[in-house]
């Protein structure tokens, strides 16, 4: 896998969340009309209108494979995973590209936001319940002005039950 | 800067240089060297010698040593500069200043181990890792190259090249590992170089001792580099062999004195020729000495210049090409001479993809310009150049991926030295095919099984050179070791000329063992025979040796194959010799493979697992097509195979739905020994496929072997063969597995013949079941089966019968609609119960071989061709339990049940292939373990050898009957307590009373499970 250069940024990344570090940027997106953040280090690229080839016995979550570059990237139904809707489907067909510990996969969503810095002090950890998701797959939430930003464990999220 | 002209320039510079130079400068060093060697004057070159030899030793000194170095260094240039000077040529050949010898390192001085590791931990931290790695890859590489001139100088041990090439490989190590700072490696190399270098100058021959010492050298070089790679730390790492090395040193240097004291076969010529050197040198001590304490050999003899220094104790080289000092510098100084470079596997991956990646894109140009590419004018020409560039391109870089197999062949010339030395045999090993290559990681897979393989070849292959003898062979055995490119795959042949296989003893061991009864011995032929050996815990080595029977077995050896996709045969010639031959694919990168598409998908299935494809078209459909207990199978050259729908196993929507009438495409196909037929829509091409890992939400899918890009640019699935079969529950390499029922209905009647019945549900499948248990026939009318609360029933004899529907409980073909009339049998088991079936085929008598191990399913013991046609053998006792939970528990209420069934032993005696069958599996259902024998002197014997808690015999046996059996048992005092329960068709009262005086505990008639159970459980229990 091709990851090596930002491995170190990642970690960094990684442990200034956990430590509550300063100035935490945020590549934002929606499902239907809720907002959720992933941390900008661990997006590698925003992908549109991909053809996925569906894997038969999969989890449901899984849609199925796309290409990038040559590389197989297993595609997440981001709204199965966190069980905020079992129809799941997506208003426009984008992909976010995140890194993983152990591979690439991307994650479908309905529009993409914009990227928030937020302070890392700033950032309070998930409450039991959100929106019904898992708090296993939240990192934390972020009060904006008009609305909450869930920001997402993307290692959890990608890590096989 | 050019290089020097004469040798005023030469020396000048040198000197130059030398006032800038520091310890540890290897560039400047290096420079200066090759400017020395660079000298094209051979009576120059010659009178530099002395000077290239201490810029040699300067690279790998440590800081005392380059003192006294540079000391002599800038002596000797102020000589060389003033003899320049004064004479305006060269100076005469004749007159060459004293060559200090070969650098002796005083170890106290160098490698004192107390001191300051700290400075040595600080170097490394300093070293290039890479040139570290460098050294490791290098080292290996020299030291098989070791290995393979040992062996061929046994055969010619004055040949001077091979001695210079073993001695050469020493030296660089040597020198790379001082610079390292790895001391144990360079003690070793050092003692080891002196002695190749008496062996160079002919004092010494490399036999005997002498060669077995420097192969255990590369031993335990080879340990010690290999206990350093990826080690933080390889300084503190290699400190552990400090102790080891002391020992082989010492050994070293008693070896070297001894060849000393023979004298080699020159020695006496070469002390002619170089009047300077002493031919018996010096005793050396050759008690154990620490590495700290004095140098064992005598310090550098730099007589001139250090007057005091100990006497020379080694012969001086008189042969300046010899000079072997230069070498690592020299090496280092030519790197750009070197063939290969070191490149990271994940660059080389990354390569991969991007070549991958271009390829597609070449695809997609190749379509989208398709239309309009004759409108420009040129374009088609330079399209066509794109494309072939970008197959050379893809080509290439999946050829860096590739190594020869040679270098895995080398190592075992070595493994059949020492094999044959140990064993006492005579062998010989060939090899051909070095240069194929295979991906390195196949390669690496490769070496478990080939050793294995090589070994057994030796060990349990070849005959003593007595047997041969006797047998009319020439007394060195011949191991053959082949490799050829064959198709898509590369063949590996490891051939033997010994003994062969001997079946018998494979068989009597595979009995020993429990891996096969006697009635199964009997039927095997030499294919299934052999594939004894391949199953877990069979060796047939008649003693372990040291070589083989590390309890690594030969179902290691075909596990280890078949990872990596490949496949291994067994060739057998009694007398003549054994050959293995493994399949294997060229890559694991890169596979052919078969498209196919189900269900609108397209997938990919590894060619290696491809036996061939089939096209069934409406009657042949029909007619090859059959369900056996639910499941399909298909006729292929008169043998049945399995077959799986690939739309089921994948649970994906798929045009063909029944595959009646309809035109059937079946990919046949084989895992490990399982071959099975594998229905697909579709049918495309074979391509070459790159394989890419599914990430890790994926890895969980053993159907699926990872994911490649077709053509398209678009994903698709690769799939698992193994895990295909392995998902459709068919056993693997299990010799009654799936797939290969032969037809085993003998019409012949014997003494082993069953009554049974056949019947059918639906016209395509047939069941059966044992007469005997069928009290009787009923023809009913559909109509009057009634709905009670709990299934089923029908009136009988003024009572109600609780009914059995086969296609309700287990997954068979479903009867045709609108039956008028069904025909009951009915059972007696505790209460009556009937079974529905639609028509009664036949009841016959024959010989049932059952083949209850490919048997998976519930509700049936087993399954065997009977009149030709697959069928099914119905287990009534666990039917009725799938329906009535409940039938039999009163019984099981009532027994007294043993708490641990699996601690019981059951000795079986029965003659009957078929009922032994059928005991067993309701024996082994309960817990029970199980001996199966088939007849009374059998079971005799086997229980005056083995512990056995209980003997289940039948009466009616050849050899000794149950009633005979039972009196021995009664009359042997150790037997004599043994319960014994008589399981036969004997019915009458008289018998009964016969098997009461023999000494049975329990007659009972066959077979009536429950009661079978009961008495077991009532007998134990006593």
């Amino acid at each position: 896998m091709t990851v090596t250069a930002e491995d170190s940024d990642l970690s960094f990344s990684r442990q200034a969340l956990k430590k509550g570090a300063k100035n935490l940027q945020f590549a934002t997106f929606y499902l239907g009309q809720e907002l959720f953040g992933i941390n900008i280090l661990q997006v590698q690229e925003i992908l549109m209108d991909q053809i996925i080839t569906p894997v038969p016995l999969a989890p449901p979550f899984v849609s199925g494979l796309i290409s990038l570059r040559g590389q197989i990237v297993t595609a997440v139904d981001l709204k199965r995973r966190l069980g905020i809707d079992k129809e799941s489907q997506y208003e426009y067909a984008y992909h976010i590209v995140v890194k993983g510990i152990h591979s690439i996969s991307s994650l479908q969503v309905d529009r993409i936001g914009e990227v928030i810095a937020v302070k890392g002090t700033d950032l309070d950890p998930p409450p039991d319940s959100l929106k019904g998701i898992e708090i296993k797959y939240l990192e934390g939430v972020y009060p904006l002005e008009h609305e909450i930003l869930a920001v997402l464990n993307i290692d959890n999220i990608l890590e096989a039950n | 800067m050019s290089d020097p002209q004469s040798a005023d320039d030469l020396a000048q510079r040198l000197v130059t240089e030398l006032m800038f130079v520091q310890n540890g400068d290897l560039k400047t060093i290096g420079k200066m060297l090759s400017w020395v060697k660079g000298v094209e004057d051979p009576a120059m070159q010659t009178r530099l010698v002395p000077v290239a030899e201490i810029l040699g030793r300067m690279t790998i000194a440590e800081e005392a040593e380059y003192q006294s170095l540079f000391a002599t260094l800038a002596q000797r240039l102020e000589d060389f500069q003033a003899e320049g000077v004064k004479r305006e040529t060269p100076a005469p050949v004749s007159d060459p200043a004293p060559i200090p010898p070969r650098e002796e390192i005083p170890q106290n001085e160098s490698f004192s181990s107390g001191r300051e590791l700290t400075e040595e931990e600080t170097r490394m931290q300093d070293i290039d890792r890479d040139l570290f790695l460098e050294f490791v890859e290098e080292s290996i590489s020299h030291l098989q190259s070791i290995e393979l001139d040992i062996l061929s100088l046994e055969s010619d041990p004055a040949n001077k090249t091979i001695i210079d090439n073993i001695f050469r490989p020493f030296h660089t190590i040597k020198g790379v590992a001082g610079f390292l700072a790895l001391k144990e490696v360079h003690q070793v190399c050092h003692d080891l170089e002196n002695m190749m270098d008496d062996a160079r100058r002919g004092h010494i021959d490399v036999i005997g001792p002498v060669s077995d010492v420097v192969l255990d050298a590369v031993d335990l070089l080879k340990k010690m580099i290999a206990s350093v790679q990826g080690v933080d730390n390889p300084v503190r790492q290699l400190a552990a062999f400090q102790p080891e090395v002391e020992v082989f040193i010492t050994r070293v240097r008693t070896t070297r004195q001894n060849a000393l004291a023979k004298g080699g076969r020159q020695s006496a010529a070469s002390a002619m020729a170089q009047p300077v050197v002493q031919p018996a040198p010096q005793p050396l001590p050759v008690q154990s000495i620490p590495s700290t304490s004095a140098p064992v050999q005598s310090a550098p003899a730099m007589d001139e210049i250090r007057p005091a220094a100990p006497p020379v104790e080694l012969p001086v080289s008189g042969n300046p090409e010899e000079s072997s000092a230069p070498q690592f510098t020299g090496e280092m100084a030519q790197a750009p001479s070197t063939e290969s470079i070191r490149v990271r596997i994940n660059l080389l991956n990354q390569l991969m993809d991007l070549a991958g990646e271009l390829v597609l894109g070449r695809n997609q140009l190749l379509q989208k310009i398709s239309t309009i590419k004759e409108e420009i004018p040129g374009l088609v020409s330079v399209v066509q150049q794109v494309d072939r560039v970008t197959s050379e391109l893809q080509e290439s870089v999946m050829q860096t991926r590739m190594q020869p197999i040679g270098g895995l062949f080398s190592r075992y010339h070595r493994v059949i030295r020492d094999l044959a030395r140990n064993l006492g045999k005579q062998i010989e090993l060939h090899s051909t095919g070095e240069g194929v290559e295979l991906d390195k990681s196949l390669i690496e897979a490769m070496t478990d099984p080939l050793t294995h393989l090589i070994r057994n070849a030796a060990d349990h292959g070849i005959e003593s050179p007595e047997v041969r003898a006797k047998a009319g062979k020439p007394p060195v055995g011949k191991v053959t070791l082949e490799a050829y490119q064959e198709g898509g795959k590369v063949r590996v042949k490891v051939a033997d000329d010994g003994a062969g296989i001997n079946l018998d003893r494979v068989k009597s061991k595979a009995l020993e063992k429990g891996l096969i009864t006697k009635e199964e011995a009997v039927h095997l032929t030499e294919r299934e025979t052999i594939d004894l050996l391949f199953q877990p815990g069979f060796s047939t080595a008649d003693k372990v040796t040291g070589m083989s029977g590390r309890g690594v077995g030969m179902d290691v050896v075909r596990m280890n194959v078949e990872k990596i996709g490949g496949i291994i045969e067994v060739v057998n010639h009694p007398g003549v010799g054994t050959t293995f031959f493994l399949d294997l694919p060229l890559t694991l990168a890169i596979v052919p493979a078969l498209i196919v598409m189900t269900g609108g998908e397209r997938f990919a299935i590894p060619q290696i697992n491809l036996l061939e494809l089939v096209h069934l078209e409406g009657q042949e459909t029909a007619d090859s097509i059959m369900r056996v207990r639910g499941s399909e199978v298909f006729r292929l050259r008169g043998e049945m195979q399995p077959l799986l729908r690939l739309g089921r196993v994948l649970d994906i929507q798929h045009k063909s739905l029944s595959g009646e009438n309809t035109s059937v495409y079946i990919v046949v196909l084989a895992a490990g020994k399982t071959q099975f037929g594998l229905v697909v829509d579709a049918i495309y091409d074979t391509e070459e496929i790159v394989v890419k890992p599914v990430g890790n939400l994926l890895k969980h899918l053993p159907v699926f072997a990872g994911a490649t890009l077709m053509g398209d640019g678009r994903p698709a699935l690769i799939l698992d063969v193994a895990g295909l079969a392995r998902s459709a529950n068919m056993v693997l390499g299990e010799e009654h597995g799936v797939g290969t029922l032969k037809d085993k209905d003998v019409s012949t009647k014997g003494k082993d013949d069953q009554s049974i019945l056949l019947f059918t549900i639906s016209d395509k499948e047939q069941f059966a079941v044992p007469l005997p248990l069928i009290s009787r026939l009923e023809e009913v009318d559909a109509g009057k089966i009634q709905h009670a609360i709990n299934g089923k029933v029908i009136e009988y004899r003024g009572d109600l019968l609780p009914l059995v529907f086969m296609e309700d409980t287990v997954p068979i073909e479903p009867p045709p609609q609108g039956r008028e009339k069904v025909t009951v049998l009915v059972f007696e088991l505790e209460r009556n119960v009937g079974l529905v079936v639609t028509k009664i085929v036949d009841s016959l008598e024959m010989t049932v071989r059952l083949d209850s191990k490919s048997m998976s399913q519930k509700g049936f013991s087993g399954m065997a061709l009977v009149q030709g046609k697959p069928t099914a053998f119905v287990d009534i006792y666990q039917l009725i339990e799938m329906i009535y939970p409940d039938w039999f528990r009163r019984e099981k209420q009532d027994r007294q049940r043993i708490r641990d069934p699996k601690d019981k032993i059951i000795l079986l005696a029965e003659d009957s292939n078929f009922y032994r069958t059928m005991e067993k599996n309701y024996l082994t259902q309960e817990g029970f373990k199980v001996i199966e024998v088939e007849d009374g002197q059998k079971a005799l014997n086997y229980l005056k050898k083995h512990p056995v808690d209980i003997l289940v015999t039948d009466i009616e046996m050849p050899h000794l009957n149950g009633f005979e059996l039972s009196q021995k048992i009664r009359a042997d005092k150790e037997l004599a307590h043994l319960p014994i329960i008589a399981l036969t068709s004997l019915a009458h009262e008289e018998d009964r009373e016969k098997g009461r005086n023999a000494g049975v505990n329990a007659y009972l008639i066959k077979l009536h499970k429950e009661e079978l159970l009961q008495e077991l459980h009532r007998l134990l229990h006593q």
